[in-house]
């Protein structure tokens, strides 16, 4: 098997290049899980006071209730929906209405659109039905030219979400409530990606786009979601409180009058917060996960974020070892995943081979059972590659959200079949991208959001997904791969995307040990709280009283 | 008087100037930058740069430290990166919380560091080992830790206070009461520790003077000896503490504002400093140095006022 690490691509491949841009998203959302929510993860396994993969105990009929307070650990760096950033999206995305809509079971829903469809083959060309009974909060109605003006916006504003809309080519009103969005490469994800998970597609009022620096912490909500932003009730970095909407379509869904969002970055205050039941919803961690447990409150927890080693060099240009994939298998075969899971994330751990949660898209049975732990099985792998020896492997790490401990367990694994680890650990975001794309380092402590096949592919292993691909890793069976599922049906994609996980785990381009779960803690009898393999991230426009 | 604070004003403005400029270079040099704290991990080069450009942090330190400090001597301290909000205006939300927080904690530090200081050392013998444990204790805890404890106690356990949060006093004046006083009892309680200390060796080393054994060989109330000579004497020693606690606690709100949730500078100096919002970090070092070198007047004015010499 042959790399190329190439900063240029092939005429044929642009297109795959492009979309890839598109979507260093894929690992915006470790960032959701990371920073927004200090939520990292999510899983397939059911909570331990909730149902399967997903929630705690509050069930009944919604009522509508008087305030949702939602503690979240960090402050908004925006609250413009074309430069939000996608860990922050719960801030816009209950003040500005999407086009679709992603329900908790990951299932994408209708919202401002009505009805959608891929139009011709190869999901080039998706038109859009829109409701004809939006309004924005302000009383202008909702239409298809606004719509356009919105996404344009959104394209133009070049925000980190604007990235997914990069292979659009055309936006056309076709009528007051139709429109069609023509690609230039296939996007299967695309309805998915105008959910209110990814920003792009919460729509800005026509009065908004008239003077964008003003979609501020100091002024009003241009939007037509269910609440309002309302800067005289807020304080930018405190909390950030949002009135019920008057004009929102669905009153249904509205299911308090006010929202208010505080700022608690300290993990145990925002417990205690939800104890004494100061707020109602907050994300956890591990660290805490058991008090909350004594505490019986309603936990919501999915596998979520995966954490290991990315072998970036896998051209063999920095760390010649790591261009033979015998060494890549071994590093994965040398690796106790179940230990080292166990130890560091204890009984919320799930020891993974594979980047993608099970029964998620991509998952299959025989790339997660692909590497046992056998050290023996490693040590002749490197053998065979002419490292009997071992060899020395410079590491690059991060200290955040527990990379770090991960890559200092998995080197000293690695250190059982003669593989020594230098790791290098950096505390900030901006080293470790600079470090992990200028060929320093040959393999990097990661630690990403599971995503869709299609998704993942653009933030994790197509060839300019950076940083996570430093050395711009090029292969093109993966690449024929990727467009064949871009391009297929529903019913072809799926096993599409098994085989392209597959490839990845059987050419060891990566080695995940473990996923971790997002947390969410709430009171006994909040409803509708719900994570799942395919929705790791709460969306509080579904919370509501049951009482 | 005027001379005190003629000399203060010369030593406050370009200290409060020096302050600015290394606060600024050491919130540049802290790795990583706001635009991509802004743009996250996975925005592409051209768009970091981009935010980078927009939020001039291409220009050199200097340039971008001479346009905060035009803007500052204009009364413009610049807008938050992070929230877009002005500086101003984010300060004057938080400042009246943070200074009600120092305010509180220091009249508690006092009450009991100096309360307690007297008692050790007039009693002594149990009661002054006790309070020797009690302030070895505050000194060791960290009020992190305590603050924690107390949530854990008072607020979850017993629900007597609230577990986080602030309530404006305009709002509620009981709820107001109620939102600030594990706070306080936090900073307040692990701040006394020094001034028990200080005032307990304070007060033993002026009754070893002989002009004690003279007052008492004259029949003076002990009483009066005390609180009319003694601590008169010792006072300086505990205002310089008082001072110094003052100081300790602006630092000590950063933590204590963390834990218990309060919109104050402290945790705004956190959330700035995460989110390398330079302008922020800015404002809060200048609000904080002003209130220390306007402390260190108070200290002085107090000290001319017991003492003469200092006076003349």
């Amino acid at each position: 098997m042959a790399y190329v690490t190439s900063a240029s691509a092939p005429r044929e491949e642009n297109d795959v290049n492009r979309r890839q841009s598109t979507s260093r998203t894929a690992a915006s959302l470790v960032v959701v899980a990371l920073v927004a929510a200090g939520c990292s993860d999510a899983a397939d396994k059911a909570s331990s006071t909730g149902g399967a993969g997903e929630t705690g105990s509050g069930t009944g009929a919604a009522t509508t209730g008087d305030t949702l307070t939602v503690a979240v650990q960090a402050p908004a760096t925006s609250i413009n929906p074309a430069t939000v950033n996608t860990a922050f999206v719960a801030y816009t995305n209950i003040a500005y209405e999407s086009l679709t809509y992603r329900a908790s079971d990951g299932s994408i829903k209708p919202a401002v659109a009505s009805s959608w469809k891929f139009v011709g083959t190869g999901n080039k060309q998706l038109d859009l039905t829109l409701r004809n009974d939006v309004k924005f909060a302000d009383g202008t109605p909702l239409d298809a030219k606004a719509v356009k003006a919105s996404l344009d916006y959104v394209r133009a504003a070049k925000g980190s979400n604007s990235q997914f809309l990069a292979m659009v080519t055309s936006i056309d009103v076709t009528g007051p409530n139709t429109l069609s969005i023509k690609m230039s490469a296939p996007n299967p994800m695309l309805p998915e990606m105008l959910s209110q998970s990814y920003a792009i597609g919460s729509i800005i009022s026509p009065a908004g786009l008239k003077d964008p620096s003003k979609l501020t912490v100091q002024n009003k909500s241009a939007g037509s979601g269910a609440y309002v932003f309302d800067p005289k009730q807020s304080v930018a970095g405190d909390h950030y409180t949002y009135t019920a909407n008057p004009t929102y379509y669905d009153k249904a869904k509205q299911h308090y009058k006010k929202v208010t969002l505080k700022v608690i970055s300290n993990p145990q205050a925002a417990l205690n917060a939800v104890k004494t039941g100061q707020v109602d919803v907050s994300a956890g961690d591990a660290s805490t996960s058991a008090q909350a447990k004594s505490a019986k409150l309603q936990i919501a927890q999915v596998p979520f974020v995966w954490s290991g080693l990315n072998l970036i060099d896998r051209g063999g240009e920095v760390s010649k070892p790591l261009g033979d994939v015998r060494v890549r298998q071994a590093i994965n075969y040398a690796i106790d995943r179940k230990t080292v899971s166990s130890a560091l994330l204890g009984e919320y751990g799930v020891p993974t081979t594979t980047t993608v949660v099970k029964d998620a898209d991509g998952w299959s049975k025989e790339a997660a059972d692909r590497y046992p732990y056998d050290p023996a099985k490693a040590k002749d792998l490197l053998k065979q590659a002419g490292y009997a020896n071992g060899f020395e492997l410079p590491l690059l790490s991060i200290r955040f959200a527990g990379i770090d401990t991960m890559s200092e367990a998995v080197s000293s694994q690695l250190a059982k079949v003669g593989i020594k680890v230098k790791p290098s650990f950096v505390a900030d975001e901006q080293s470790y991208v600079t470090k992990a794309t200028n060929k320093s380092f040959p393999a990097v402590g990661v630690g990403y959001g599971a995503q869709p096949m299609y998704i993942m592919g653009q933030g994790l292993f197509l060839p300019d997904a950076l940083p996570f691909n430093g050395f711009r890793t090029k292969s093109p069976e993966l690449i024929e791969l990727y467009n064949k599922a871009a391009a297929a049906p529903p019913a072809e994609r799926s096993t599409l995307n098994q085989q392209m996980q597959k490839w990845l785990v059987d050419n060891a381009w990566f080695a995940p040990v473990a996923f971790a779960p997002v947390f969410y803690y709430a009171r006994a009898d909040l409803g509708g709280l719900q994570v799942t393999p395919n929705a790791p991230v709460a969306t509080l426009l579904d919370w509501h009283d049951t009482k | 008087m005027i001379s005190l604070v003629r000399r203060w004003l010369l030593t406050a403005v370009p200290l409060v100037l020096g302050i600015s400029a290394l606060t600024f270079v050491l919130a540049s040099l802290v790795p990583g930058d706001a635009a991509r704290s802004i743009a996250g991990v996975n925005a592409p080069p051209e768009q970091y740069e981009a935010i980078r450009k927009e939020l001039s942090l291409d220009q050199p330190l200097h340039q971008r430290y001479w346009e905060w400090l035009s803007g500052a001597l204009h009364g413009d301290l610049g807008n938050s990166i992070a929230s877009g909000d002005t500086v101003w205006h984010q300060l004057q939300v938080r400042l009246g919380v943070t200074l009600v927080l120092i305010i509180g904690s220091m009249i508690v530090a006092a009450i009991v560091g100096i309360g307690l200081g007297v008692l050790s050392a007039l009693r002594g013998g149990f009661v002054g080992r006790l309070v020797d444990v009690v302030s070895l204790f505050g000194l060791a805890v960290p009020s992190y830790w305590f603050g924690l404890v107390l949530a854990a106690l008072f607020a979850v356990t017993w629900t007597i206070f609230p577990a986080t949060g602030y309530i404006p006093f305009s709002q509620s004046p009981s709820e107001w009461f109620d939102s600030l006083v594990l706070p306080i009892a936090t900073l307040g309680l692990t701040s006394s520790a020094h001034l028990a200390k200080q005032t307990r060796d304070g007060v033993l080393t002026e009754l070893d003077k002989d002009y004690v054994t003279v007052l008492r060989a004259r029949g003076i109330k002990e009483r009066t000896i005390i609180f009319k000579h003694v601590l008169r004497n010792a006072a300086p020693a505990v205002i310089t503490v008082l001072g110094l606690v003052f100081i300790g606690l602006l630092s000590g709100t950063v933590l204590v504002e963390t834990v218990f949730v309060l919109p104050g500078l402290g945790g705004l100096a956190v959330t700035a400093t995460t989110a390398h919002d330079v302008p922020v970090i800015q404002g809060i070092a200048v609000v904080f140095t002003v209130l220390v070198v306007l402390v260190n007047l108070l200290v002085e004015i107090a000290y001319a006022a017991l003492n003469p010499k200092v006076r003349a």
